[in-house]
């Protein structure tokens, strides 16, 4: 079965429909955006993230025509993701195919069958009994993932770390990972210690927003520590990844949400403490079992 | 508050005393512009309630959540853990759920790790809304959360 979050957006004639994921699971509704101006408001509200918003900016590319000037307003909005990378590989799939509403329909098209190889790539590495957990949500790949196990006659239980406080692990992974009939649980973030000292979870996986050739990762605010947590543990902790670049991870701009953000999940209106609200973290190479590229190349440290 | 802004913190886990914040509110005198962080501590929330008692003594906090904590390690925004513990049992002392995440982290990073004697907190004073608050979602599949043990190796 395939989770609505595989393609949270999609375009239609001249308007792209968005996945309205701060509503989900309760509804699975879709806002409608029929310009730039739409497209960066709804980036803003995070009504879509990870990839939907790779989706989102190639159909806005397509919608209007442009792509470096689309590239530097998503970055200028979400300022930790590489629009500038996508938008290269967009200009590239413009010299094979000129039309550009047909060079995002190719992008989209191989990108699915990336991300089928790629979870089959990291199901050959992952032990039988499949103990996984994970932060976020990676929009689907975990079902790929279930199936490319299955397929191998390995087995997949899930636990999936809330992911506070935007919830995308107890409202979006949970959410699709139940729908498809698969074995999860829910944790709260600090519980992961515990879980991995217990001998609970066998393996780590996550996404990643950004990559470097080195192997470091910027992902979901959470990440860095279940790869210190793993390490001190000694259970792998493999990263699934796109576009990594020859660039030093430090100099990445890591988002920082309003702070009112915090809160949007509690009940009451405040007034609330002054908070914090780091959206990513870095995670070094060395805390890193394994890297498998949105090419399904695979590699080990 | 920015990330940036936060120079070197007190970070506190579980639920401080009368006693334990009298000395957060001493050492704040002595230290002017020090800030303390308070992680949200699921399931219940308990760091709405205790940021709530610090103010009121007139302790600067930032609140955080507790997936946060790696991120603060990792910039070096803690300089000291103030652990408030349940009680001492075989070696090892006994906090609320998320103990061992934060006790580890701060292990892993070097921190000192100051142990008090924690408090409770009744349960009227608890945030029950749990892990979505107003969504309200329910959950058949969420993990049991309880005390953790944390063992002494790790906090010395």
């Amino acid at each position: 079965m395939e989770s609505s979050l595989c393609f949270p957006v999609r375009l239609e004639g001249q308007t792209i429909y968005v996945l309205d994921e701060t509503r989900l699971p309760l509804e699975e509704s879709y806002l409608e955006v029929k310009s730039l101006e739409d497209a960066l408001e709804v980036l803003g509200q995070m009504k879509t993230r990870a990839f939907g918003q790779v989706l989102l900016f190639l159909y806005t590319c397509a919608l209007t025509g442009e792509i470096e000037g689309i590239a530097t307003a998503f970055k200028k909005v979400r300022p930790t993701f590489d629009f500038n990378s996508l938008a290269g590989v967009l200009k590239g799939a413009t010299q094979k195919t000129p039309a550009l509403s047909a060079a995002v329909a190719s992008i989209v098209q191989g990108l699915d069958k990336k991300k089928k190889v790629r979870s089959q790539r990291l199901a050959e590495i992952l032990p039988y009994d499949a103990r996984i957990l994970t932060i976020c949500n990676v929009n689907g790949e975990l079902i790929y993932l279930a199936d490319a196990l299955s397929e191998m006659g390995k087995t997949a239980t899930f636990f999936v770390s809330e992911t506070r406080p935007y919830l995308q692990g107890s409202r979006l992974t949970l959410w699709e990972l139940q729908r498809a009939q698969l074995p999860v649980q829910v944790l709260c973030d600090n519980q992961a210690a515990v879980l991995m000292q217990q001998g609970l979870v066998n393996c780590i996986v996550t996404g990643s927003d950004r990559s470097t050739k080195r192997g470091d990762i910027i992902n979901k605010i959470g990440t860095y520590a279940l790869a210190r947590l793993a390490h001190y543990f000694n259970i792998p902790f493999y990263v699934l990844t796109q576009f990594p670049l020859a660039i030093d991870i430090e100099d990445i701009t890591i988002e920082e949400r309003p702070p009112h953000e915090v809160f949007l999940w509690l009940e009451g209106n405040g007034p609330w403490p002054d908070a914090l609200y780091p959206a990513f973290d870095i995670t070094p190479a060395e805390f890193i079992s394994g890297w498998i590229d949105i090419s399904g190349e695979v590699a080990c440290a | 508050m920015r990330l940036s802004e936060v120079k070197s913190g007190l970070l506190l886990w579980g639920v401080p005393s009368y006693q334990g914040i009298a000395e957060i509110t001493k050492d704040m005198k002595a230290e002017k512009g020090m800030l303390v962080l308070v992680p949200e501590m699921m399931p219940h929330c308990l760091g709405l309630t205790i940021v709530k008692r610090l103010q009121e003594k007139g302790i600067r906090c930032a609140y955080t959540t507790d997936n946060m904590l790696g991120v603060l390690f990792y910039k070096n925004k803690v300089e000291t853990l103030m652990f408030f513990y349940k009680k001492m049992a075989n070696h090892h002392m006994v906090g609320i759920c998320g103990s061992l995440y934060v006790c580890l982290l701060a292990h892993l990073h070097s921190v000192p790790i100051k142990l008090r004697q924690g408090d409770t907190l009744p349960q009227s004073a608890l945030d029950t809304s749990v892990l979505d608050g107003h969504l309200r979602i329910q959950y058949n599949e969420m993990m049991k959360t309880g005390d953790e043990s944390i063992p002494l190796d790790i906090i010395q």
